[in-house]
């Protein structure tokens, strides 16, 4: 049996195995950024990206096991043991004049081969400045708000499937920062007059949800520079349905919880009311918004009558 | 100047470090001389090979202008201890080719020239009657046959039964007249000629025999320059002569390393798919051009003419390019075919041609 050769080949065998570990190891953190940075632009969470990440390791290294044939690498780089590696290898259990001094041919001319070579330096060297690139482009969308920079990509993917990757995946996707549906528009203010009197970043005229510290000149509502002194879009649960809720200004700054449980008698509600809070406005039935109407309007009664 | 900071086999890179195995396998290579029951003098023949094979090209070329790959296949040929079948127009030095080579290889030679009227007895030999202290007996007069290299002159012109009495001969290297049975000499080669013009009056040889034969060669004209070359030596004062080279018990030798020259997997199924795809069963060129394909043996002459390609190229392993090189003269009278490729104009080189391109 002609050891040497088989030692030699084991050799480069493992040398191979790390040189790939190595490079599927690169390969992973590029896809995983690549993947990172479109789901950032996106507003998906970017651990997200760790899936794609995670499939093409695998695809990667199934991929290598199979392909990997360690005497073609060696021939590859070193064409002088084309045919005289692999005829030495399959006849390795031959002993004959002719065998052995292939192999002692074939031993020389290893000797001269060098690990590094299969290294392939460029490729190695492209990835890892691809590498730095990528992360680099990840911070900077991180630390700069891309949304700022007028990007609507929510449109581009559509609401249902934002709402499909939430509930595959079960993380909140941001899309408030902004990016605002056509559904979401009828929870703004209708004028700006109203958010600039019930005051906002620098302050209203009139008293306004939790009002700022002197009383008439607001200054407790809002946050940044939304232009929605509400905040965010909000509905309202009732009986387990969902429902929309619009807060008109006009008729005071706060919601007395109190007085809508009085109301609660007279309005014909079904018991255990909450609010929860929500971003994305659902589509109510009919006799649901009708519900809320009439609850306003008695809402409102109740403060006319108080005034 | 760069230093190189590379690290060689054996070194330590990444962790992997040199093993007490692999220091002891560099410090003590493989003897060549002490592999036990090598024969000496395969030993001795195998190192020098490729001197031997220079040598024997020098005497040729003495003697034979050009056509060195003719040369080549028919060495190819005696070295594994097979058969051959050249082909070309007459007057192309065919006959002088072979007779030069048995001077050169201190080879017993002898010509039978084949006419339609000659007799298997006449290759074989016969029993005569003679007489011995006054009894008549009958002693076995050995034929043409009995020899080591045998030229058979024109063999198409011979009748299809004298043909088939070179059958056992070739296969067997016996001769089998009435109840005995008569060994031939070692080595023993068959190398027969024939003409592809004047085919009225001949009997083509039958499928059976051509396969006997390991490499049908193609003797082509030779080119201006060697033309001149053999008109300066056969029109001066003296007939060049050469002188023997290796003798018997070399070439016994020859033969056997030719055996032992190693082929790896890969191309061993080269040569097997290319012989595979000569076989009209699937479709693609064979199917297309073929009635029939190349037998087993045909797999087997292909790998065995490679090895000794690649011992007389100095090479201690068979190449693809061997398998590529010696298929055409392995195949090609292997092969036969159809009317259609017949129509065409189509030759089995061109057939060989298109499966080579496609394996």
């Amino acid at each position: 049996m002609n050891d040497p050769i088989v030692s030699r080949l084991n050799e480069v065998k493992k040398l191979s195995w790390k040189i790939h570990a190595f490079c599927v190891i690169l390969n992973t953190i590029i896809v995983f950024l690549a993947f990172a940075i479109i789901l950032r632009f996106l507003g998906i969470p970017a651990i997200i990206a760790i899936c794609p990440a995670i499939i093409y390791l695998m695809i990667d290294v199934i991929y290598r096991i199979h392909r990997t044939n360690v005497i073609r690498s060696i021939v590859i780089k070193y064409p002088s043991l084309n045919e005289r590696l692999q005829t030495a290898y399959d006849n390795r259990n031959v002993r004959n004049i002719v065998v052995e001094s292939l192999v002692k041919d074939v031993s020389r001319r290893m000797d001269r081969i060098w690990y590094s070579s299969f290294l392939d330096t460029k490729e190695v060297i492209s990835r890892t400045i691809l590498t730095v690139i990528l992360v680099f482009i990840f911070l900077s969308i991180n630390f700069i708000n891309i949304e700022d920079l007028g990007f609507n990509f929510h449109g581009l993917l559509g609401r249902d499937f934002l709402d499909q990757i939430e509930n595959l995946t079960g993380f909140d996707i941001v899309r408030d920062d902004g990016f605002q549906w056509e559904e979401e528009e009828k929870f703004e203010s209708k004028n700006r007059v109203e958010e600039d009197t019930l005051g906002g970043e620098s302050g209203g005229e009139l008293p306004g949800i939790n009002e700022g510290p002197i009383p008439g000149f607001g200054g407790g509502v809002g946050e940044g520079s939304n232009p929605d002194i509400y905040g965010e879009a909000s509905s309202a649960k009732i009986a387990g349905e969902d429902i929309d809720m619009e807060v008109h200004p006009e008729y005071g700054g706060e919601i007395e919880i109190k007085d809508v449980e009085e109301e609660k008698v007279r309005g014909k509600f079904p018991g255990n009311l909450k609010g929860k809070s929500s971003e994305i406005p659902e589509q109510d039935p009919v006799w649901a918004r009708e519900l809320i109407r009439k609850y306003f309007q008695s809402l409102q009664n109740i403060l006319e009558e108080e005034e | 100047m760069k230093k190189r900071t590379q690290t060689k086999i054996g070194g330590s890179i990444w962790g992997i470090r040199e093993t007490n195995e692999r220091r002891d396998a560099l410090k003590e290579p493989i003897s060549l001389i002490d592999i036990p029951n090598e024969k000496e003098d395969i030993k001795r023949v195998y190192h020098k090979m490729k001197d031997i094979y220079n040598e024997i090209l020098y005497e040729m070329k003495r003697v034979i202008a050009g056509q060195e790959k003719v040369i080549e296949q028919i060495l190819i040929a005696i070295f594994t201890r097979n058969h051959a079948l050249l082909e070309g127009f007459p007057g192309l030095g065919k006959t002088l080719m072979i007779s030069t080579l048995s001077e050169i290889m201190d080879l017993d030679f002898k010509r039978i020239q084949c006419t339609p009227d000659l007799m298997p007895s006449d290759i074989t030999g016969t029993y005569v009657v003679e007489e011995r202290d006054g009894r008549k007996i009958f002693k076995f007069e050995k034929g043409p046959v009995f020899t080591n290299i045998l030229l058979a002159d024109e063999i198409n012109r011979a009748t299809p039964k004298t043909q088939s009495a070179l059958l056992e001969a070739m296969q067997e290297r016996q001769v089998s007249v009435g109840t005995s049975t008569y060994p031939l000499d070692r080595p023993f080669f068959v190398l027969a000629t024939q003409n592809p013009i004047e085919m009225e009056g001949t009997y083509p040889l039958p499928e059976a025999q051509t396969d006997r034969f390991l490499l049908k060669i193609l003797v082509d004209y030779p080119s201006m320059e060697e033309e001149d070359r053999i008109v300066d030596l056969y029109t001066g004062e003296t007939i060049p002569k050469t002188k023997r080279i290796i003798g018997k018990e070399k070439l016994l030798a020859i033969q056997e390393l030719t055996r032992k020259i190693p082929i790896a997997n890969e191309v061993k199924e080269y040569a097997l798919n290319i012989v595979t795809k000569t076989r009209p069963i699937t479709d693609g060129t064979a199917k297309k051009y073929l009635d029939y394909g190349a037998s087993p043996r045909a797999t087997i002459g292909l790998v065995l003419a490679a090895k000794a390609r690649a011992l007389i190229n100095g090479r201690n392993y068979v190449s693809k390019e061997d398998i590529r090189e010696m298929a055409y003269p392995v195949l090609r009278h292997r092969l036969i075919l159809n009317f259609e490729s017949e129509r065409k104009g189509i030759t089995t080189d061109d057939v060989i041609g298109e499966i080579l391109k496609e394996v």
